[in-house]
């Protein structure tokens, strides 16, 4: 997945604005999506994949904040460039603390919010993958029974074999064979790739 | 009439006069008992001839059995004494019949003993009957008496009482033997005993009925002094013995005692009700006044002695009582009704009236009437007639204070084509600078660019008409007035937030020649900006102080200076320029927008560092205000 697949939200009452801003991402080879409220954004399909959101904070009905609220409670992660008319301080800095990836004045300049734009959607793209890796190796762990799970949790903290099975009250030679499991199944090659996934996957507290 | 008489008659006329009347003389041996002369009216009374009566035994037999050894012994006893006596019995006729006699006897002692006896026989048949008779009715009327409710009695026409019952005993405190022959006025208090007397006689004269109340309690006296209200009922009976007039008696202590507190409590009330400024009334179902109070009957100028009784239509006339009758049916009907009306009276006064009917209605529901109060609130209306006014005058004022909302909202209005435009443009300009140049795509954002160019044009048009009056409304300006008007206007705001305001007005302050209601808006909004610059000032150091004077040649200035943290450093007159604005939700219009007014009557919006810290802003008005 990279920046060229990804798509931009921009939500914006004004048709004409739509319009223009939908243009201006055109002209920058990005693909566009236009809404005219966060609402119909919320209610209408959209692309999962990567992107970004340009929105119109002066909006009337729902407000900014409350859309970044509701797209957390739908699963919805997107960057959201907000733009704002004239003077709005005290709601820019509101949205900046919110979690706004960045904050834009209208009229805006179409090299800022292109740049804003490129930021957003990489960091939705790192994001994204993070994600999909700390899932994928979530699935993994998953995998694991139960006395697998246990000689994994020893083992990523550093204990020999020895010291495992007499833990665990199993011999040794049981030991390694639930440890070659788990390098199979977690598709680490060495303990340091093992320790790492566990880290990953915040299996290496040894609480847990 | 007897044979003692000097005059000088002879035997034979003594004898002729006493045997002419109808009584019967006789004389007769007190030792044998046997007549020696009898008149000859003795043949009629009894039927005998005369001659038997000088036979044995005569007398005592014809004596009635019953009265006859009575009659025999009182005759014996009281001749042996030697008076003159009178007594009474029956003798049987020779028909069979009973006559009732009184008998006069003289006695003539001689030796200390009676020798001769003589006397009178009287017949007192019919006497006797008509006593006997009205004993009997007597009786009757006493039983009939006895079964009545009220103490009653029967007077004679001589004032003495012929029959009391229980309940008069009571009432009285009199034996019923002692009621009577008691003459009436002895249960009449001493005071009235004389008009009483002579009201009985002029009754008697025309006796007829008078029914129980007839509005009248008098008063009745007991055997003990103490005194009775009472009502009473006179019924005149002719009987045998005359007219007798009974008369009823009731005691109404008990219900002269609720109505002397009912009067007392009520006169209480209407002493109350008459101190009030409210107008008062109580309306039966009829719509007729059953009660007024003092400021009721004076605003409508009727005395008390008219009021009671007339309808409410007669006293508001027809064309109040069009909107008062409906409301007045609707409080009998029992609801409670308020309005207020602006009403014409037949006086030809017009009045706004406040009205409240409250209904009164009994245990089971029903409306007995209704309690009017009504206040004239013609003078609170005007008052706040003329605030309206003035109110009306200042509303555009503002609208113009609350200009800088209205600002904020035009912002975004243009600030949308203006990020259409600035999108469009870019775009296009990166369309036409690719290696491969997309020209419909550049024409697409050209033509939006020009729609979105008018329609802020528009937006701009349309802000300058809301914000700046095309011309000037001017007249002769009173800039004191105008002032005290924005600072009265301001009163509670200035309240609320802690501000003490204080007006320096100069005394020959010469009239402006400008726009009243735009100076009055340059002003509001100064204020307004100071209180808000104060807001972050301690409380008790917010004074806001307007001066008035005159400046060079007869200009009139205008200082608003307030004790807010004053201006940013550098020339304090970069405020004015639109935009500026040190305000978190502010948009820097008011100040520009202030000075834009003032320049237009030719005078200077000025801001002046204070010596001691705060802003002060000065407005110069040229005499006769020159447009510039």
């Amino acid at each position: 997945m990279t920046s060229d697949a990804a798509t931009v939200f921009i939500v914006d009452d004004d048709q004409s604005v739509r319009t223009a801003l939908a243009r201006l991402m055109r002209s920058a080879a990005l693909h566009a999506e236009t809404f005219a409220s966060a609402k119909e954004f919320l209610e209408r399909k959209h692309p999962d994949g990567p992107g970004c959101m340009v929105l119109d904070l002066s909006m009337p009905g729902s407000t900014g904040l409350e859309l970044q609220q509701d797209m957390a409670a739908a699963d919805i992660d997107l960057p959201i460039i907000f733009l704002t008319g004239h003077g709005n301080v005290p709601s820019s800095v509101k949205a900046l603390k919110s979690g706004a990836v960045d904050f834009l004045e209208k009229p805006v300049d179409d090299d800022r919010l292109l740049s804003a734009i490129k930021d957003a959607v990489e960091q939705n793209v790192r994001t994204r993958r993070d994600r999909a890796r700390l899932s994928e190796i979530q699935e993994r762990v998953a995998r694991l029974t139960r006395r697998e799970s246990q000689v994994f949790r020893l083992v990523v903290q550093g204990k020999l074999n020895k010291l495992v099975a007499a833990e665990l009250g199993m011999s040794e030679k049981t030991v390694k064979v639930h440890r070659a499991r788990v390098m199979q199944k977690m598709e680490a090659d060495s303990l340091a790739e093992l320790v790492r996934l566990a880290e990953r996957a915040g299996e290496s507290s040894p609480d847990s | 009439m007897n044979g003692k008489t000097s005059i000088d008659i002879t035997e034979d006329r003594y004898r002729i006069l006493l045997e002419s009347t109808p009584l019967v003389p006789w004389e007769a041996d007190a030792r044998t008992w046997l007549f020696t002369y009898v008149g000859p009216q003795a043949a009629d009374l009894l039927g005998y001839p005369v001659e038997d009566w000088y036979g044995d035994t005569f007398w005592v037999d014809r004596i009635h059995p019953d009265d006859r050894d009575a009659a025999v012994s009182t005759c014996e006893r009281l001749s042996r004494k030697g008076n003159d006596y009178e007594f009474e019995y029956r003798m049987i006729r020779a028909d069979g019949t009973t006559v009732w006699v009184s008998d006069v006897v003289s006695v003539e002692m001689e030796n200390g003993e009676p020798a001769t006896l003589r006397g009178l026989l009287i017949d007192v048949t019919e006497r006797k009957e008509a006593e006997a008779a009205l004993a009997r009715s007597e009786s009757r009327f006493a039983e009939l008496m006895e079964a009545a409710p009220d103490a009653m009695i029967a007077v004679r026409e001589d004032g003495s009482i012929a029959i009391a019952n229980s309940h008069a005993e009571e009432l009285f405190g009199y034996a019923r033997d002692e009621l009577k022959g008691l003459t009436i006025e002895r249960l009449v208090p001493e005071r009235h005993r004389e008009r009483h007397a002579s009201h009985r006689a002029s009754f008697h004269q025309t006796p007829a009925g008078r029914p129980m109340g007839a509005d009248l309690v008098l008063t009745a006296r007991h055997h003990n002094g103490a005194e009775i209200p009472v009502e009473i009922s006179l019924n005149p009976v002719q009987t045998d013995e005359g007219v007798l007039v009974f008369s009823s008696i009731r005691d109404v202590s008990d219900r002269q005692e609720a109505q002397d507190r009912l009067a007392q409590s009520e006169q209480r009330l209407s002493l109350m009700a008459d101190s009030l400024p409210v107008l008062i009334a109580y309306v039966d179902v009829e719509q007729r006044y059953r009660f007024t109070n003092r400021a009721y009957r004076e605003w409508f100028g009727i005395p008390l002695s008219e009021v009671i009784g007339r309808t409410i239509r007669d006293v508001v006339g027809d064309e109040a009582y069009q909107t008062i009758g409906l409301k007045a049916e609707t409080a009998l009907s029992g609801q409670q009704v308020e309005f207020e009306a602006y009403l014409s009276f037949p006086d030809g006064k017009r009045r706004h009236l406040h009205t409240t009917y409250v209904p009164h209605t009994n245990e089971n529901g029903e409306v007995l009437g209704f309690f009017a109060l009504v206040r004239d609130i013609t003078e609170q209306v005007l008052t706040a007639d003329e605030a309206r006014r003035n109110r009306d005058e200042l509303a555009h004022v503002l609208r113009v204070a609350t200009m800088g909302e209205l600002a904020t909202s035009m912002a975004h209005e243009l600030n949308q084509p203006l990020a259409a435009i600035a999108a469009n443009s870019q775009a296009a300009l990166r369309f036409l600078a690719a290696e491969q140049p997309n020209t419909e795509e550049a024409t697409d954002a050209l033509t939006d660019i020009t729609s979105d160019t008018k329609r802020a044009g528009e937006v701009i048009r349309h802000m300058r008409d809301l914000l700046i009056k095309r011309k000037l409304d001017r007249e002769l300006v009173d800039i004191n007035k105008v002032v005290s008007n924005v600072t009265e206007l301001l009163h509670s705001d200035a309240v609320s937030r802690q501000v003490t305001v204080t007006l320096d007005l100069a005394d020959a302050l010469p009239a402006v020649s400008g726009d009243r209601t735009q100076v009055e808006q340059v002003i509001l909004n100064l204020m307004v900006n100071s209180f808000e610059a104060m807001s972050t000032s301690e409380i008790n150091r917010r004074e806001l102080v307007i001066r008035t004077s005159v400046g060079d040649a007869g200009s009139t200035e205008i200082t608003v200076s307030d004790t807010g943290p004053g201006f940013h450093p550098g020339p304090p007159n970069y405020i004015f320029e639109p935009f500026v604005t040190t305000k978190a939700n502010g948009l820097g219009m008011g100040l520009s927008i202030s000075r834009s007014i003032i320049n237009a009557h030719g005078g200077r919006l000025e801001a002046v560092h204070s010596p001691d810290g705060g802003a002060t802003l000065r407005i110069t008005l040229p005499a006769g205000g020159e447009d510039s």
